[in-house]
């Protein structure tokens, strides 16, 4: 089930009346119920997969906390320990069988090919389980932090398996710590208005930026990036300028329809992107874009690496493996991978220099505190970015290279004026609605720049304004979003005389 | 009472307000998003006519809309009427457009065309169902097309488009054109006047008969069950049919469905058996191949207007001041309807005209 989904504007109301009127003790039984109901709707078989890797956190934990008891302090360690690799094995090989099978044997055939030795023949036709990357990750912070120490172990079942399943972040994130979400699983949420106001708003808001600006992205996108030969260098740069704001509208409003619908329950998601394209560096950057990753690799990766005390080189090298890491964690691809990396390169590359761009700055009096300056840097950021996000979004790293190739030595000045770019898919009104959408995200993302409460001030308006603002909301997803069949007048012209 | 309550009482009150002022606007943005051609028209006209004022009405596929005129069925009898017809509109979306039809106006009798009983599985696209039923508004009747009528093939999410337009129609926002802005002519009463003019073959009358589709079949006897308990005289009949194997598959159905229903005590007005009697002239009074133009409308018109009044007890309204808004619409219609004739008539001419040209150069 999808957020932008009739289904989801069904099963959402009914969750929620039911969660607010049964009794406190069975609203976590309810909840499990629903998120389960929540992930079948999509492949029922798979409901068993997330049970595996919840039973196996679960008894994971049990044992881990089991073991304080023992008194031989080597041997309990030695048990804990064991405990966890074997619980992490087989989440992994859960992941890897699902995600990363074929493209393993793909790889192995490539490498076996320049070799000249027959390929292995053993691809599994398996889909990808929706939402396993997420979950899989969270219930291993779980895991984790109980070996760890930094969280009691839980030792209901249920309650344990509602916060690997809970139905808002379940597929797309926010990935949530057991520290933050599994605590707030025994709160008593009693019906706030305020709370549930705020929380639908921003819901309606995630379904804007999901709707009407990505899904309208998309279709440019799509159409020069399917086509790669028929269009040049402005039409690649404008397509991937846009596919910037695609992915960013897409995850982030999918993270905010998560949040809101967390909030008008009760329950206090993690933020997940912020402000992601105002970063002012590429290690900003990633401070902005989703959060819930990056900390999860930054707290159970990065930092049992050695992080940034075992000297330069190890650091840099710790950055590269994250960053590949996370590639390979965003798709079973080469070219992910490559994403990760170039993300990674940049941030070392950014530290490294990092001496000399301030001497440079000193040099020649650069007030690096002035807004031009702080603009130029958010720009490069944006634009650094933006060329990974070709790697993302192409078919291949052979593929992006010839794109990049194409953006410098391509450029066709006519197609500004001669309407090419007006013929990529969005056109007239349309276009212009969409840049109008455009600079509502900008003017939302500056004002949160800014540390401003947007939602808390639309909630201090009179109600004529707030009805107003929803209507509009709420008619532009409608007539603007992307959805449904298409409208073909070709099909209704019919007895026209 | 604590704030607390006092601010949730206050939550879900504004909420019901919202909820009403947008279900208010939503259907006004789809209705003003919706595809617009006179026949979807024709049941949005419907709902606009004064309940309880209508005592026949039409049903059935563009047969209907071009045959019976009510507008001359007024002007005639004082017989009123409505076309509640869309094309090519299925069996099934008869039955419903029916149901409504009852609802607001409980008419004495109801008359079938029998054409769309003739159609096959999926005979009938999405946007002939949307034209026949995206004017219900979102009521019960609605909401049992919504699990029924649709192709039995079309999953429920597909179905989603017939129950809130909106999902077809959105992306129209930006191509409305001056006619998405105002409702249609109400004193058109669902008929559709056509100036085609084609030379038609009189076919021979068929006697023979050809099984129908089950399902047709089945929403037929929901029509005469439903007709039954509200008390209202149901009339089935055939407007002519002319040449093409088509038609001639089709001609055998009716033929079954001629018996099915005659078997009980249904009447049942086959037009090719009297066209003849009713003077149709196979060169003059067709639009194009199946369809009945302005002169043939008057001839299946009369006849249909004689037959209901020397079989029910159908009230002449003429005079009545109840009626006064029919009197009104009655110019507006002929003002209309003699435009639409004289062009008719020219090309009639220009026609025979050539024709007598060839006859006398052949001569």
């Amino acid at each position: 089930m999808l957020f932008n989904s009739f289904d989801f504007l069904v099963f959402f109301p009914v969750v929620c009346l039911g969660y607010y009127l049964i009794p406190y003790r069975f609203r976590y039984l309810f909840l499990l119920f629903a998120s389960y109901f929540f992930y079948m709707c999509w492949n029922p078989k798979y409901i068993l997969l997330l049970l595996t890797s919840t039973a196996a956190t679960f008894f994971g934990g049990l044992l881990i906390d089991r073991a304080k008891k023992m008194e031989d302090e080597k041997k309990r360690n030695q048990f804990k320990k064991r405990i966890l690799v074997g619980t992490l094995v087989l989440n992994f090989a859960i992941l890897f069988f699902f995600k990363y099978f074929n493209f393993a044997v793909d790889t192995i055939n490539h490498i076996l090919g320049i070799l000249h030795i027959q390929p292995v023949n053993a691809a599994f036709d398996v889909i990808l389980p929706v939402g396993i990357s997420f979950y899989t990750f969270q219930a291993l912070s779980y895991i984790i932090d109980v070996y760890r120490g930094d969280i009691y172990c839980e030792k209901n079942f249920f309650k344990y398996a509602l916060f690997v399943s809970f139905f808002p972040q379940l597929v797309a994130g926010p990935i949530e710590r057991s520290k933050n979400l599994l605590k707030q699983i025994n709160v008593k949420h009693d019906f706030d208005a305020k709370r549930v106001q705020s929380g639908l708003i921003l819901m309606l808001y995630g379904l804007f930026q999901k709707m009407v600006i990505s899904d309208n992205a998309a279709i440019v996108v799509d159409q020069v990036y399917n086509n790669l030969g028929e269009y040049g260098g402005i039409e690649l740069m404008l397509a991937t300028i846009l596919f910037a704001f695609q992915i960013y509208c897409d995850f982030g409003g999918y993270s905010n329809v998560a949040i809101g619908a967390a909030r008008v329950m009760g329950f206090d998601l993690m933020a997940n992107f912020d402000t992601p394209y105002l970063a002012n560096s590429v290690v900003d950057f990633w401070r902005r874009w989703h959060i819930s990753l990056t900390s999860w690799f930054r707290d159970y990766l990065y930092i049992p690496l050695g992080g940034n005390r075992k000297g330069k080189l190890r650091k840099y090298l710790n950055i590269l493996i994250v960053f590949l890491t996370s590639g390979l964690w965003h798709g079973a691809s080469w070219h992910f991978v490559a994403w990760g990396g170039l993300n990674g390169v940049y941030q070392i590359v950014g530290q490294w220099t990092m001496k000399a761009r301030e001497r440079f700055c000193k040099w020649f009096h650069i007030n690096v505190e002035s807004f031009s300056h702080q603009l130029i840097k958010v720009i490069t950021t944006f634009i650094f970015v933006d060329i990974s996000w070709i790697f993302f979004r192409a078919k291949s790293s052979r593929e992006a290279l010839s794109i990049m190739a194409k953006m410098v030595t391509q450029i066709h000045l006519q197609v500004l004026y001669d309407g090419t770019l007006q013929n990529l898919g969005l056109s007239g009104a349309m276009l212009k609605v969409f840049i109008l959408s455009l600079l509502v995200l900008l003017a939302v993302d500056l004002m949160k720049f800014k540390k401003l409460d947007l939602i808390e001030m639309l909630c201090r308006q009179g109600i004529w304004f707030r009805y107003l603002f929803y209507l509009a909301l709420i008619f532009s997803i409608l007539l603007f979003g992307v959805y449904g069949p298409g409208f073909d007048e070709s099909q209704f012209i019919y007895f026209q005389f | 009472m604590g704030e607390k309550k006092k601010l949730t009482i206050r939550f879900f009150i504004s909420l019901a307000v919202f909820a009403c002022l947008f279900g208010f606007l939503f259907q006004k943005v789809t209705y003003l998003v919706q595809y617009k051609i006179h026949v979807n028209d024709t049941v949005a006209s419907f709902y606009q006519e004064k309940k309880d004022s209508i005592d026949v009405l039409f049903f059935g596929t563009s047969h209907v809309f071009c045959s019976f005129s009510p507008m001359y069925l007024w002007e005639e009898k004082g017989i009123t009427s409505y076309d509640i017809s869309t094309g090519q509109q299925p069996i099934a979306a008869s039955y419903y457009l029916m149901k409504e039809g009852i609802k607001r106006q409980h008419p004495k009798v109801i008359v079938l065309e029998t054409y769309a009983l003739s159609y096959g599985e999926d005979y009938a696209t999405k946007a002939r169902l949307h034209e026949a039923i995206d004017n219900i508004p979102l009521n019960e009747t609605k909401w049992e097309i919504f699990w029924d009528f649709m192709p039995r093939t079309m999953g429920y999410h597909e179905r989603l488009e017939f129950l809130f337009p909106m999902i077809a129609y959105h992306t129209r926002w930006d191509k409305l054109r001056s006619n998405d802005y105002q409702r249609g002519e109400t004193w058109r009463l669902g008929y559709v006047p056509t100036k085609g003019n084609k030379v038609r073959k009189r076919v021979p009358i068929i006697t023979e008969e050809m099984e129908v589709r089950e399902e047709n079949i089945e929403y037929l006897d929901k029509i005469i069950q439903l007709c039954r308990e509200n008390q209202i005289e149901l009339v089935l009949c055939q407007t002519p049919i002319t040449k093409g194997s088509r038609f001639l598959k089709a001609n055998k159905m009716l033929n079954y469905i001629k018996r099915y229903v005659e078997e009980q005590g249904i009447p049942y007005i086959d037009y090719d058996i009297i066209r003849d009697e009713i003077g149709l002239n196979y060169e003059e009074d067709f639009s194009n191949a199946t369809h009945l133009n302005i002169l043939g409308a008057k001839k299946a018109t009369h006849y249909m207007g004689e037959y209901l009044v020397q079989n029910y007890s159908l009230e002449d309204h003429r005079g009545d001041e109840n009626y006064a808004k029919w009197e009104q619409e009655h110019e507006q219609y002929e003002e209309d309807i003699q435009k639409h004739l004289n062009k008719l008539m020219k090309k009639i001419e220009k026609r025979r005209a050539k024709k007598e040209k060839e006859e006398n150069s052949e001569g």
